[in-house]
């Protein structure tokens, strides 16, 4: 599993995450298909020059609508193809600036069902934003 | 009076004796030999004459094992230190300091902190019950978004407002809470009209429209099974309400309830000499940070405590939504024996 991370644009701050099953695999992967809310499944953080946090998304309480113990609450996704979300960050525009920008995904409950275990997935990569 | 004591200029009103090297005041060393004392209060040895000992002074001064060994320290403000300080306000000029012992220009100040500077007292007793508000955005439909609840964050702070209050028991400047507000927010997220048995108006009272002799089955043992879960397909609206409110209510609103009574206790310790002080604005200025950082973390600790409480399917959260599953769970049957289904 790979995962396509992004800055879309820093005003009105708009964030994009993927899961991508590269096509040098050969069989199909199964990811959680929720990724939202922000703060649940993807959080950010962001922080300044100084590597003072400035910003962080907040784990809000969640009653999903999909089971993650079904199959149905996963996507099966071929060689090749991305499964992914644009999430704004509401609240927050940066000014004129380096930034360091942390984005991480767990899949929480989401672990897997009958036959497809995903164990705990816990992922995150830092992105230097310049806002200029 | 005919004796001389060596008053403090600057009198403590918690003056104890068990320092030793503060001098008992005359009206303790009256009580240290009860024997040469009458109701009055007044040594009988004084009265008779002048016993001094070798710095001029009354002759219980002395040094004198048996005195020492029965001196009594009475309680805090009992009748002896009253007195005592009454004699020292005596002395003093209660506070205006005009009297002095050689008639010149008053002498004797009362420091800044003996000063009861202008503001409102401080009531101990004092407790301020958080104001919870929170906001409910018009729900929406998905089926797959979740329904959040969420509060004591950045974009959702607890606040609070308060005072600088004059302690005059210890005096210090206090500080006292005057209100706290939580806010909060809930947003609901329904299913598709089609999870619904009765789609319309969204609180299961409309007409059961989407129940048919060739579902109605499944819906009862959909709603029964996932009563505390997660559904299948077919849901309650009022489940997704009653299972937010029970994190804003049961969870979130007691627990930072707990944490604001242990913040108000810390923050009941804090005080500030009325020398460090002159004003309201200034001792507010001087408390305030502390106050803040007892206050940001009583509310951190809720939240975190809150983010650690379970909330899977057959806990607390998820059986609150079971009564309206429950209840429409028993219209369906009743509406598939009206219709004669079931037979």
């Amino acid at each position: 599993m790979e995962y396509l991370i992004s800055i879309l644009k820093a005003s009105h701050f708009l964030v994009f995450f993927s899961f991508h099953n590269p096509d040098t695999h050969s069989v199909a992967t199964y990811v959680p298909k929720p990724l939202e809310p922000l703060g649940y499944y993807i959080s950010v953080e962001v922080f300044d020059r100084d590597n003072i946090q400035i910003y962080q998304t907040y784990r809000p309480k969640v009653k999903p609508k999909l089971d993650p113990s079904r199959a149905e609450s996963y996507l099966a996704l071929e060689p090749g193809y991305t499964y992914g979300i644009s999430l704004e960050l509401e609240g927050f525009d940066p000014k004129p600036g380096v930034y360091q920008v942390a984005i991480t995904y767990s899949n929480q409950q989401f672990q897997g069902f009958d036959g497809h275990s995903l164990g705990e997935i816990l992922h995150r990569e830092v992105l230097t934003l310049v806002v200029e | 009076m005919a004796y001389s004591t060596e008053h403090s200029p600057q009198p403590s009103r918690n003056h104890r004796s068990s320092d030793p090297f503060i001098r008992p005041s005359a009206s303790q060393m009256v009580q240290m030999n009860p024997a040469n004392t009458n109701r009055n209060g007044m040594n009988s040895n004084m009265d008779s004459g002048a016993k001094l000992n070798q710095f001029g002074e009354p002759a219980f001064f002395q040094p004198n094992q048996t005195v020492k060994s029965k001196f009594k320290i009475g309680s805090a403000n009992d009748h002896y230190e009253q007195e005592a300080n009454n004699a020292a306000d005596k002395v003093l000029g209660n506070g205006n300091a005009s009297i002095t012992a050689n008639g010149a220009a008053p002498a004797i100040q009362k420091a800044p902190d003996e000063t009861i500077p202008t503001g409102p007292d401080w009531d101990p007793a004092k407790h301020v019950a958080p104001n919870f508000v929170a906001d409910r955005p018009a729900p929406i439909r998905s089926n797959t978004k979740a329904s959040t609840t969420d509060a004591g964050t950045a974009s959702l702070p607890t606040t609070f407002i308060g005072h600088a209050a004059v302690d005059k028991v210890s005096s210090t400047w206090r500080y006292q809470l005057d209100s706290i507000e939580s806010k909060g927010e809930i947003a609901i997220v329904y299913f598709t009209k089609s999870r619904y048995p009765a789609p319309e108006p969204s609180d299961d009272t409309g007409e059961l429209t989407n129940v048919a002799e060739n579902n109605w089955e499944d819906i009862v043992k959909d709603l029964h099974d996932n009563r505390a879960g997660i559904p299948d397909f077919w849901s309650a609206y009022l489940a997704e309400g009653l299972h937010e409110e029970y994190h804003w209510k049961n969870e979130w609103q007691v627990l930072l309830n707990q944490e604001m009574i242990k913040a108000e206790a810390e923050i009941a310790k804090l005080s500030l000499g009325f020398g460090e002080a002159a004003s309201t604005v200034e001792a507010v200025a001087k408390l305030k940070p502390d106050v803040t950082t007892i206050f940001k973390a009583a509310v951190s600790q809720a939240r975190s405590t809150w983010m650690a409480m379970s909330d899977s399917p057959g806990d607390p959260p998820y059986i609150a939504q079971a009564p309206a599953l429950d209840a429409l769970k028993d219209r369906v049957n009743k509406h598939a024996k009206d219709k004669k289904w079931d037979e």
